[in-house]
């Protein structure tokens, strides 16, 4: 048995649109997920998350490539047959059925005897809260209540994988805050492997072991929580996960793993040994606005400072918005590019502490700069 | 309110709408407790006798129960195919799909007549003697879009995601059919059935041109206008075909409501 509970190679997936054109929905994707992983599909819609996530269910067919479970191609296995189940995003629940009913269905359709089914099926409705509902039909329950009947309905066939298709979409924020941390528990609790699909950054960082990030059918960078935030692979990750910003910059020189570049005409220097750049080869680099320290303007204006190796840009104060745990402020740098620039109210920080239009330096450590060439 | 609704040039419309539908039917159960044969004003005197006729009407009550069957077995059979067919255009991608629904509605569009002398030489030619039978069929077919229509708009209202959940829980492909895509579909089938079987029952062309020697109710009661004594026997069965036709229409209007969730029933 393989050590990934499910493997996608070289998976790519063409649709026939009704005008006749081919629209790849999902091109050359790669993953291996692990046993008992928190693994996230993460993009904006149309990204081919959804696909893939019923690439993996049975629901599509690959166009070309291999689905794998616990290494095995399932390709030709239809849904029914795959130790895989899925919340969707609608929830699907049968509408003519009782909570009970739509639990047990995954057992009734295995023709498990009642006894047991009945002692399974409260135990998954134990498992999700919802003792005393079993005889209730889905059009009476809230949203939150839906959502779980659904969760666990797919996890009575104790699946090796459960398919997450959104599965929060729906409900308000503060109840996906409160799902977001039982869906985490539960999966910590059963050991089974979640692919979750999501389109909300926030909730792919929180909940998951790993991302994998996608855009038009490609995955663009699979990695933990912390890697994806702190070294995103490229630009459009750099900007789909939290705020960035991008300054352009132009490269000097390379040595050993240390990049000179310059950057709105000052000089700039990071580390980043994994990449191989070329002489006055332009490049994006991207900086967290918290990563961020703003101060009033010093001596050395503009210059790095050759000590610490810290990066310093100085510009003027256009804009502060009080955020209540921080304060966000634009700088105009003189080349014409604002900054976002993210600052904690803690201490003496805070909205008054500097004058707009006044000149000011905005400076972070080489680390917190990502040298990205797409 | 009363004041204005009486002004309203609208009501009057509805109003002899109204009359023009339900006097004929109210006039039809009057008369079938007139003591006369012939039927007109004034009533001659309140009389039970053409009910009490009834069971000894061979003719009639054999008609009438070759109509129930020929109607039961062409509604199930035509809202058998026609499901079928629903499913295969709203669920399937099949090759040449637009024409194949086009060829599925086309007796909607053709004459009853001409699908009748059609059909009479179609039998005719492959050797099938006329019967009750070769009526049925030509129900089941005339009945196909019907069932078509009123099952494929069920069909393509609900989630298709049920079905898949079902796949996804274990069920294959029939039995997701049998336990999400038709008891979710039942009212529409039910409907569909329904309106089978009235149309079936009170069909006169084909089954004019398609039986032999054992008539459908509409067919015998057509043949016994010429003879004036036996109306008012006739007018009673029909006045009691209508009382239990609505009663019919109740019981499954409720029944399709019965059972919904609530969300439901607003919409529906």
């Amino acid at each position: 048995m393989s050590e990934f509970t499910v493997e996608l190679v070289q998976i790519t997936k063409t649709f026939h649109s009704a005008h006749g054109r081919d629209v790849a929905a999902v091109v050359d994707v790669n993953l291996k997920i692990k046993a008992g992983e928190f693994f996230t599909l993460l993009g904006p819609s149309g990204c081919g998350k959804t696909t893939t996530l019923r690439l993996i269910a049975g629901f599509e067919t690959p166009t070309s490539g291999e689905v794998l479970i616990h290494g095995k191609s399932v390709n030709n296995t239809p849904p029914h047959r795959r130790p895989v189940n899925t919340v969707f995003q609608s929830y699907a629940l049968f509408p003519h059925l009782t909570v009970e009913q739509n639990v047990a269905y995954g057992l009734a359709v295995k023709h498990v005897p009642v006894p047991e089914r009945k002692r399974h099926t409260a135990e998954a409705l134990a498992l999700v809260r919802l003792t005393g509902m079993e005889n209730r039909k889905p059009g009476e329950l809230s949203g939150g209540q839906q959502q779980r009947v659904a969760l666990a309905r797919a996890l009575i066939n104790r699946p090796a994988v459960l398919l997450l298709d959104e599965p929060l979409g729906a409900l308000d924020l503060k109840l996906r805050k409160e799902m977001q941390v039982e869906l985490k528990l539960l999966q910590a609790q059963l050991g089974i492997t979640f692919i979750y699909v999501t389109h909300d950054q926030e909730e792919a960082l929180t909940m998951s072991d790993r991302i994998a990030v996608m855009n038009q059918g490609r995955t663009l960078q699979v990695d933990t929580p912390l890697a994806i935030y702190d070294q995103p692979s490229c630009r459009f990750v750099a900007d789909f996960i939290g705020e960035t910003n991008f300054l352009l910059g132009q490269v000097e020189h390379v040595e050993n793993g240390v990049v000179y570049l310059k950057v709105a005409g000052e000089p700039v220097t990071v580390r980043r040994g994994d990449l191989q750049l070329n002489y006055h080869q332009q490049v994006a680099l991207a900086i967290r606005p918290e990563k961020f320290l703003l101060s009033k303007v010093r001596e050395m204006n503009g210059h790095q400072n050759g000590d610490s190796g810290e990066i310093a840009l100085s510009g003027l104060l256009r804009n502060a918005v009080y955020l209540g745990t921080d304060t966000r402020y634009i700088v105009e740098l003189p080349s014409g590019e604002n900054l976002s620039v993210r600052v904690q109210n803690a201490g003496h920080h805070g909205p008054g502490e500097f004058d707009l239009g006044e000149q000011v330096t905005v400076s972070c450590e080489p680390d917190d700069a990502r040298v990205l060439t797409d | 309110m009363r004041i204005r609704l009486l002004n309203s040039p609208g009501f009057y419309y509805f109003a002899l709408m109204v009359l023009f539908l339900y006097l004929p039917i109210f006039l039809l159960v009057v008369f079938a407790f007139n003591d006369s044969v012939i039927m007109s004003f004034p009533l001659k005197g309140f009389t039970l006798k053409w009910f009490q006729a009834l069971p000894q009407a061979g003719k009639l009550l054999e008609s009438v129960r070759n109509s129930l069957v020929v109607g039961l077995f062409s509604a199930l059979g035509a809202t058998v195919m026609g499901t079928l067919a629903a499913i295969a255009i709203t669920r399937h991608r099949i090759p040449g799909r637009d024409f194949f629904l086009a060829v599925g509605m086309m007796p909607l569009v053709i004459p009853y007549v001409v699908l009748g002398v059609a059909l009479l030489i179609l039998f005719h030619n492959i050797g099938i003697p006329l019967s009750l039978w070769t009526v049925g069929a030509s129900h089941i077919l005339v009945n196909i879009p019907y069932v078509m229509l009123i099952v494929a708009a069920r069909l393509s209202e609900f989630d298709q995601n049920l079905e898949e959940a079902s796949m996804d829980l274990g069920a294959s492909y029939w039995g997701t059919l049998l336990r999400v895509t038709l008891p979710i579909s039942a009212p529409a089938l039910i409907a569909a059935f329904l309106a089978c079987f009235t149309t079936s029952f009170d069909e006169f062309t084909l089954a004019f041109f398609l039986t032999s020697t054992d008539n459908t109710l509409p067919v015998y009661l057509y043949s016994q206008l010429r003879f004036v004594g036996r109306l008012p026997v006739v007018v009673a069965l029909s006045a009691l075909i209508m009382v239990v036709s609505i009663l019919l229409l109740v019981i499954s209007e409720w029944l399709r409501r019965y059972g919904q969730p609530k969300s439901y029933k607003r919409i529906v």
